[in-house]
């Protein structure tokens, strides 16, 4: 296992490098350009523009700007500075990161804890009527466009009876003491916290209940049930751990989502993550940001993914890895 | 030519670029002065004290004069730097409320002599002094300057040098006294004072060698200004509290909290009291949520730009003016105005000049009302001629037309679906394809993509100033800003007269007939003047942005009711 | 072993039913979807939302984008029954060609995903080593790629269109199957029959058609669902960025987004509750029955 771990840590690097490559790739030689705000500027003329050009390194080609990129990136551990907000990039997404993780994190813990007690129920009681219950409710998580679920939302419990704000995370100008800041927070999480954990849930109650399904019709356990085990144990113990599965392989997958897939929820409700930065970022085509937040993205996923793996070895001791 | 808030507007406001303006006279609803506490009961707003607090939808945090890129950035840079002269709500300039106490400007206009006010201090207690002036215009004009400016200041003499890296110091700048600045300038423009009145900053705080090392500062500013910074949290909020030393006399309210909001839920947001103004979109939609506030007032007022539908005048089938008026003719843009902006909240453009300018003809100009009979005919006559099939065509050529359009904007969606199907009735085969704004701005500004499209859309924002030869002259095709590649002999000598002459009646003389041209010869097809409306609380007194003021023009006399 | 034990228990005569009747796999499947109430309101709604949106143009007197400046916002009456949109364009003919467009985002990005996916992961997951090293590889690549930042990069480089979204919601996608098709596989190729299969000396391709991918069938069916509804869903919140199917062509993503304003919310409800009411019944009724479908396909559930 241990050299699995350092074999894929190492793989890591060509892959990193790949990314980085085809996102550069991707970004530059897409239409659009960093300065197309100044085009549209009538205070700017074609020798300024010019000007500014060479002073961000824009009039090099491709590849000398790409290895100018990594350069920097090596020798100076410096991602550059966003072309748009002129701040280094590091400081701006480390600013930003801390919101995002924070509401991810809440909404996935707050997913598992609705999600995988009702899928196992549903499981075991196949077609009573909390399966078709929890079925349906978890269904209706995952068919609504979280965007408008979320207006609706803050429709109802922002506008018409004023419970919870509709936006931000903390109220500004007030003087809070320690206890009504984390409730001032708190206040700000409920709704989009709803949102994010209820539209996660469905997926993951559906493949617990899938697996789950699946497993407690195999032979072992219906050998642990004929050795007269108790149901609680054969379901808790055996049946669940092999049910879990898939739902690890869903779970790693999950971690660039928690980073990223949140963006339109952070957008309507004006959360201070890297949501809003990431879309304004492609649409200024803010190259250093664009490449920063991406390639931090991918680093995480990469994490996740090989989470995944290993986690996958430890609940699943019938995979081998040689 | 400084369209300097128009710039602001297009960009920072790409989105809300679908906001509108209307017919010409100035609706001019001020808050109401009387409110007494008692009527703050019902107030939603009212528990939030001394503090104005300001709705928006974006801040990059860029809070430096010289190098903010956003409309809503230059929002809070207002509030804590002044400009030397002050903007009055005609647009005029005037050193009443400016930092300047006096100018002069020689006979020949070349030389501009600034006389600075005495005692007026920066936030961190130094005293404002020609060092600081000077240091401003230098810092413009250095070479790794990236903001958008240099434009103006490019005319002083030595400024061509200090920008290409071959001289340290800039002879048109001297520092006669510790109070005052002389500038010395290449030629002389009606738009010069405009360009040279910028917000000053602070040399010993902003002095550093490089551009970065200044954008290290762009949270922390320093100014003049009757607000400091207190507080700006990133993607929340933007918090400022009064200056106490203020020159002017210190500010009535105890700060100013600029709250970022999400565009869909500004009004909303408003509604529950979490914020007393909001600048929101002129939909008619909007005009009806916002009639049911009893908390607020309605500021209704012109903006100052125009959205057009450019043509490419390299195509030959846009160089014959018939088949242009016929265009404009057979599409319903009094019915999409109406049917979008409703009564109060935009009108039809008809030449590129606002309606809030001096210069706006007020009579005299073609409406071109929806008249398909009459687009018809026009293409009948220019040699269109309609086949069995339903299209027009000319030799063999049909009248096909590749229209580029953006996705951030709704009426940008939606005007060219309107004319797509309006045009099918006249045998006008319409191609429409939607891009983002950034790529229809890099595509339409590439001088080899001439031949890529046939009519884009876009809107611009205007300066007090209606000078406009930078979008409609010669020289200014691509990458310039005459993306149409617009040519008119007479147009280009009246345009050029214009700058020129600088006595106010002749130029306004001048641009009316310009208005006219424009109007007749449509180099674009004008589509609307929108209104540029506010919602503020009844609690708030004195705000009151107007057509050339910004918001903060007079932060000092913002009051707030307080229960 | 599994194979041997479905083929008897096919050849068993289920109860009350004739001996004579033996019936194929596919008509067990069908047997059992049909006892499933839920799967079969699912697949009726989805049949009956189908049917509409081929049929489109014969259900409406009018057309999709024809405008009516004296008759904007009106509300539901005899002539428009869900009355018009902001330019006059009647609101129940959009739903309609809005559902050709949603359904068909929907099918053809699903296509692209399962084909790349299953594909690559039934490789990997079979051959192991290298070949499922570099595959996987290429999938955490791919899965890398925050999906929005490049579908926006991806939409402004081609132009927001139909294909396009499609395009994208199908190459970005793939991975997710893969893996989860390399994960059945990787644990059912240790199981007792394919090592019989080995030893009876089958081929690798008959392998892998016959005896692996027909045992992960399950899983490619619910992910299969989930991946029409979600791609349905992700076409309008690309449509609330401005990213989705261009207008004028309506999708139902993009009538929603356009309907997100508060004015409509409270005054129009025929402007949202009718394309909201359609995307939430629409993947609700694909998500059941995929859940039935997976339930009647799996060899291993008895009933």
């Amino acid at each position: 296992m241990g050299k699995f771990i350092i074999r894929r840590l190492l793989q890591q690097i060509p892959i990193i490098i790949g990314i980085s490559m085809l996102l550069f790739g991707i970004f530059t030689l897409a239409p659009g350009n960093p300065l197309a705000s100044f085009f549209t500027d009538p205070n700017m003329t074609a020798d300024q523009i010019k000007h500014l050009e060479e002073l961000y390194g824009l009039n090099k080609p491709k590849v000398e700007q790409y290895v100018d990129y990594v350069k920097e990136i090596i020798l100076h551990q410096n991602m550059g500075n966003s072309m748009q907000l002129r701040q280094p990039v590091t400081k701006l997404i480390s600013e930003r990161m801390w919101s995002t993780f924070y509401l991810a994190f809440l909404s996935l813990i707050f997913t598992l804890l609705i999600a995988i007690p009702i899928g196992v129920i549903s499981a075991t009681k196949q077609y009573s009527i909390f399966d078709y219950g929890g079925t349906i409710f978890a269904l209706m998580g995952i068919s609504i466009p979280s965007f408008f679920f979320a207006l609706l939302l803050i429709k109802k419990f922002s506008i018409d009876i004023r419970l919870f704000p509709i936006s931000g995370m903390v109220t500004p100008g007030v003087q809070f003491t320690t206890m009504g800041k984390y409730l001032d927070i708190l206040k700000h999480t409920v709704l989009p916290l709803t949102v994010l954990s209820l539209t996660g849930a469905a997926s993951f109650m559906r493949y617990t209940r899938s697996s789950m399904l699946e497993v407690i019709r195999q032979d072992y356990i219906r050998t642990a049930r004929a050795k007269g085990l108790k149901e609680r144990v054969v379901i808790y113990k055996h049946a669940l751990r092999n049910a879990l599965i898939p739902v690890v392989t869903l779970l790693g997958m999950q971690i660039p989502v928690l980073f990223s897939g949140a963006l339109i929820i952070e957008i309507v409700f004006v959360w201070p993550g890297m949501g809003k930065m990431q879309h304004t970022a492609v649409l200024n085509r803010d190259y250093p940001l664009m490449m920063g937040i991406n390639l931090f993205l991918a680093v995480l996923t990469l994490f996740g993914n090989l989470i995944a793996d290993i986690a996958y070895g430890f609940v699943d001791p019938r995979i081998k890895y040689d | 030519m400084k369209k300097r808030v128009a710039l602001l507007l297009v960009f920072a406001l790409v989105v809300s670029m679908f906001l509108v303006g209307c017919t010409t006279d100035t609706p001019s609803v001020t808050p109401d002065a009387d409110v007494t506490p008692e009527e703050l009961v019902n107030n939603p707003g009212a528990n939030r004290g001394n503090v104005l607090t300001m709705g928006g939808t974006n801040l990059n945090g860029v809070f430096n004069p010289i190098t903010y890129s956003t409309a809503y950035d230059y929002w809070m840079i207002g509030a804590m730097f002044d400009a030397l002269l002050y903007i009055k709500e005609d647009g005029s300039l005037s050193t009443e409320g400016g930092l300047a106490e006096k100018y002069e400007v020689s006979e020949d206009g070349k030389i501009v002599t600034w006389y600075l006010r005495k005692g007026v201090k920066f936030h961190d207690g130094q005293e404002l002094t020609a060092e600081d002036v000077a240091f401003t215009y230098d810092a413009i004009m250095r070479p790794d300057y990236q903001g958008r400016s240099y434009n103006l200041v490019r005319d002083i003499v030595g400024a061509e040098e200090r920008k290409a890296g071959t001289a340290d110091t800039v002879p048109g700048i001297e520092i006669l006294d510790n109070y005052t600045v002389r500038l010395t300038l290449k030629a002389a423009k009606a738009t010069t004072l405009r360009n040279l009145n910028i917000m000053p900053l602070p040399k010993h705080y902003y002095d550093k060698a490089t551009s970065e090392e200044m954008a290290a500062l762009d949270r922390d500013p320093v100014g003049t200004g009757a607000f400091k910074m207190k507080n700006y949290q990133v993607e929340q909020f933007c918090e400022l509290e009064r200056f106490d030393d203020y020159w002017n006399g210190a500010a009535k309210i105890d700060g100013v909290i600029y709250k970022m909001v999400a565009r869909t839920n500004e009004l909303s947001e408003f509604e529950i009291g979490t914020i007393d103004t909001v600048n929101f979109e002129n939909s008619v939609e909007n005009y009806e949520i916002v009639d049911g506030f009893d908390h607020g007032i309605l500021l209704n007022r012109w903006n100052n730009g125009y959205a057009y539908v450019a043509f490419n005048f390299n195509q030959p089938k846009f160089q014959d003016v018939r088949v242009r008026q016929a265009l404009v003719y057979g599409v319903d843009r009094a019915g999409f105005v109406q049917s979008f902006f409703g009564d109060i909240g935009g009108a039809v453009a008809h030449a590129p000049i606002s309606p809030v300018s001096w210069a706006f003809p007020k009579s005299g100009l073609n409406e071109y009302k929806y008249d398909p009979v009459k687009a018809n005919q026009l293409l009948d006559e220019a040699g269109w001629i309609k086949a069995a099939d339903g299209w027009r065509y000319k030799d063999g050529e049909k009248l096909a037309i590749n229209w580029k359009s953006y996705q951030e904007a709704e009426w940008a969606i939606k005007f060219p679906a309107l004319a797509k199907e309006n045009w099918k009735e006249l045998g006008v085969d319409l191609e429409i394809e939607l891009m983002d704004f950034n790529s229809l701005g890099t595509l339409v500004a590439e001088p080899a993509n001439k031949d890529k499209w046939d009519m884009f859309n876009m809107a611009w924002g205007l300066t007090a100033d209606p000078d406009m030869q930078s979008t409609f002259s010669k020289g200014t095709f691509p990458p310039g800003n005459n993306r149409g590649y617009y040519y008119n002999e007479r147009v280009e000598e009246l345009m050029e007269k214009g700058v020129l002459e600088l006595d106010q009646a002749k130029r306004k003389e001048i641009y009316q007939e310009l208005a006219q041209l424009f109007n007749e010869d449509l180099p674009y097809m004008f589509v609307y003047v929108r209104m540029n409306p506010w919602m503020v609380n009844k609690r708030v007194k004195n705000f009151n942005p107007t057509e050339f003021q910004y918001w903060w023009h007079n932060a000092n006399q913002i009051e707030i009711v307080t229960q | 072993m599994a194979t041997e034990k479905e083929v008897k228990k096919v050849n068993e005569p289920i109860k009350g039913m004739k001996q004579e009747d033996i019936l194929s796999p596919w008509k067990i499947v069908i047997k059992r979807l049909k006892r499933n109430k839920l799967a079969m309101l699912g697949l009726t709604v989805v049949s009956i939302i189908a049917l509409a949106a081929i049929f489109a143009p014969l259900l409406t007197p009018h057309t999709r984008d024809g405008v009516n400046l004296l008759n904007t916002n009106a509300k539901p009456n005899s002539v428009n029954w869900l009355g018009t949109d902001a330019l006059g364009r009647d609101y129940y003919t959009r739903l309609l060609y809005g559902a050709r467009i949603s359904l068909t985002v929907g099918l053809v990005s699903t296509s692209i995903r399962i084909v790349i996916g299953v594909i690559l992961g039934g490789i990997a997951g079979y051959y192991g080593k290298v070949v499922d090293g570099v595959i996987m590889r290429i999938a955490d690549i791919f899965s890398c790629f925050p999906f929005i930042p490049i579908a926006i990069t991806f939409v402004a480089i081609l132009g927001p269109s139909i294909y396009n979204v499609m395009l994208v919601l199908g190459l970005l996608g793939w991975p997710g199957i893969c893996r989860i098709v390399r994960g059945e596989i990787l644990s059912l190729r240790e199981r007792e029959f394919m090592e019989a299969a080995t030893a009876l000396g089958i081929s690798d391709y008959r392998k892998i058609i016959r005896h692996l991918l027909p045992n992960t069938m399950a899983s490619i069916i619910v992910s299969a669902t989930m991946g029409i509804a979600s791609a349905i869903l992700t076409e309008s919140a690309l449509s609330f960025l401005g990213l989705g199917v261009a207008p004028p062509i309506p999708s139902w993503g993009n009538m929603l987004s356009d309907a997100q304003n508060r004015y409509v919310l409270q005054h129009r409800w025929w402007l949202w509750i009718p394309p909201g009411l359609s995307i939430f019944v629409t993947v609700m009724s694909l998500n059941l029955f995929g859940d039935g479908l997976r339930d009647a396909l799996d060899p291993r559930l008895k009933q």
